[in-house]
C-alpha cells in the first residue's frame, strides 16, 4: 500500500476544511483508493472526538488537584499497574491469569479444577486471561460464551462473542471486564482456535456479596 | 530551592494548561469523575517532572501527550463506558433503571454510541499511534510540536498520522471495535 496522495488534503476533507476547487479531484481519489477512504473516515472520527463540548473545569478542581499533586510528590511506578491493581478484582485478575497460563505446544488443558471469578453487582472487575504460544499465531478464532446473571460491561445483554484476533509469540493478555446483573453467578467459557490447536478455558463466575 | 517556591513554580506552570488538559479528558473519558482522575494522574506525573517540564518549549504539548498515553494505556475497558453514561444521563450518579433507555432523545444517543465505538477503536491502536492522532487530530498540537514531543522528523510524524487514521478508518468500517483487548505482554523464550 503506498499511496503517495497528499495526506494534508485528506484531512481537510474530513475536517471540512479543504477548499472547493479541490474537492472533486480529493473525492475522485478517495473513491478509487480504500487506503485513503480509511483514513478519510478515521480523521473524520476523531474530528468528531474533537467538536464535542466539554465545559469548563468545576470550580475549586485545579486547587484541589495541585494540592493532591505537591503532597504526594512521590509515587510508586505505576507501570505495572495492571498487574499490581488497586482493587480486589485486579488482584483476584491477576491471579486467575496465573492460573490460565499455558503452553501453545503442549496440547493438554490444564487439569486443575474450574477457577473462580468474584464478580460485582457494583462495578466491573477486570478478568485476565493469559495465552502463551511459541510462535506468532495469525487468525486464531476467539469465541465467549456467557451464561447466567453475568455480562461483559460494554457488551449489553450479548451472550456470545467471537472474533478473529492475531496472538503475537509470547504472552497474550485477554482483557475482559465482567459484571455481575444477579446474584446466582454464571459461566464463562472461552475458546480458541487456529488450524494447529484448540484450547478451551471455562471460569466459574461467582458474584461477590 | 524551598518547597514554597517549588509548589508555586508547578502551580504557575500548570495553570495556563489546565482547561485544556480538562477538556482533552472529558473528551476521551465522558465522565467528569473519570476525567479528574485523568487530570490528577497527569499533575502529580507533572509535578514529579517539574524541573524538566519547565524546560520544555511546549509543555501543552507534553502534558497531553502524558494523558493520552496514560488514557490509553490503563483507560482500557474502564469502569464505565461511555454507553453507560449516555444511557443513564451523563454524570447521573443513581440511575434509574425505568429512565435508562429513554432519558437521551435518539439522535442524543446514537451520537454517545458512535463516540464509544471511536474510542474503543482508539484504543486498539497501539499507544503511540493512538497517542500521536489524538495529539495531532483531536487536540490540535502541530507538526512542530509533535515533532519536539516524538523527537521524529516531519516526514514520519505524518507517515505515522496517516497509517494511524487508516487503521482507525478500517476499524471502525467493520465490527472490529466489539473485540475485546488481546494485547502481547510478553516475548516468547
Amino acid at each position: 500500500m503506498s499511496c503517495d496522495f497528499d495526506k494534508d488534503q485528506l484531512r481537510a476533507l474530513a475536517r471540512g476544511s479543504l477548499a472547493v476547487t479541490e474537492r472533486g479531484n480529493v473525492l475522485a481519489h478517495v473513491d478509487r483508493c480504500a487506503d485513503c477512504r480509511a483514513a478519510v473516515r478515521g480523521a473524520e472520527a476523531l474530528a468528531e472526538i474533537a467538536a464535542r463540548d466539554t465545559g469548563t473545569p468545576p470550580v475549586g478542581l485545579f486547587e484541589s488537584v495541585v494540592e493532591k499533586a505537591i503532597s504526594q510528590p512521590v509515587r510508586a511506578p505505576r507501570d505495572n499497574r495492571f498487574w499490581i491493581g488497586a482493587s480486589f478484582g485486579a488482584m483476584a485478575a491477576s491471579l486467575l491469569a496465573v492460573g490460565l497460563f499455558f503452553a501453545w505446544t503442549d496440547s493438554q488443558v490444564p487439569t486443575a479444577s474450574v477457577p473462580e471469578f468474584f464478580v460485582s453487582l457494583q462495578e466491573p472487575r477486570q478478568m485476565n486471561l493469559a495465552f502463551e504460544t511459541d510462535r506468532v499465531l495469525d487468525g486464531a478464532r476467539i469465541t465467549i460464551l456467557l451464561s447466567g446473571s453475568v455480562e461483559i460491561d460494554g457488551y449489553g445483554p450479548r451472550r456470545e462473542l467471537s472474533w478473529t484476533d492475531d496472538l503475537e509469540a509470547g504472552v497474550n493478555r485477554l482483557s475482559l471486564p465482567v459484571i455481575a446483573n444477579g446474584f446466582k453467578g454464571g459461566q464463562i467459557v472461552v475458546r480458541l482456535e487456529h488450524p494447529q490447536s484448540e484450547q478451551v478455558f471455562v471460569v466459574r463466575l461467582q458474584v461477590e456479596t | 530551592m524551598t518547597h514554597d517556591s517549588r509548589n508555586a513554580r508547578f502551580e504557575a506552570l500548570l495553570r495556563p494548561h489546565f482547561d485544556a488538559l480538562y477538556a482533552a479528558a472529558r473528551r476521551m473519558t465522558l465522565s467528569s469523575d473519570d476525567a479528574e482522575d485523568l487530570v490528577q494522574d497527569v499533575a502529580l506525573k507533572a509535578f514529579e517532572k517539574l524541573d524538566e517540564l519547565e524546560q520544555i518549549e511546549f509543555p501543552r504539548a507534553w502534558l497531553l501527550k502524558v494523558m493520552y498515553n496514560r488514557f490509553i494505556d490503563e483507560h482500557r475497558s474502564s469502569k464505565r463506558t461511555p454507553v453507560d453514561q449516555a444511557a443513564t444521563g451523563l454524570d447521573s450518579e443513581e440511575p434509574d433503571d425505568h429512565v435508562r433507555s429513554h432519558w437521551l432523545p435518539e439522535d442524543m444517543f446514537d451520537r454517545e454510541v458512535r463516540i464509544t465505538r471511536i474510542l474503543m477503536a482508539m484504543k486498539r491502536l497501539d499507544s503511540e499511534s493512538a497517542t500521536l492522532v489524538a495529539l495531532r487530530d483531536i487536540e490540535g498540537l502541530t507538526i512542530a510540536e509533535l515533532e519536539q514531543i516524538t523527537g521524529s522528523p516531519s516526514g514520519t510524524i505524518k507517515a505515522k498520522l496517516h497509517r494511524s487514521r487508516t487503521k482507525l478508518g478500517r476499524l471502525l468500517s467493520s465490527d472490529e471495535t466489539l473485540k475485546p483487548e488481546l494485547k502481547a505482554i510478553g516475548s516468547a523464550e
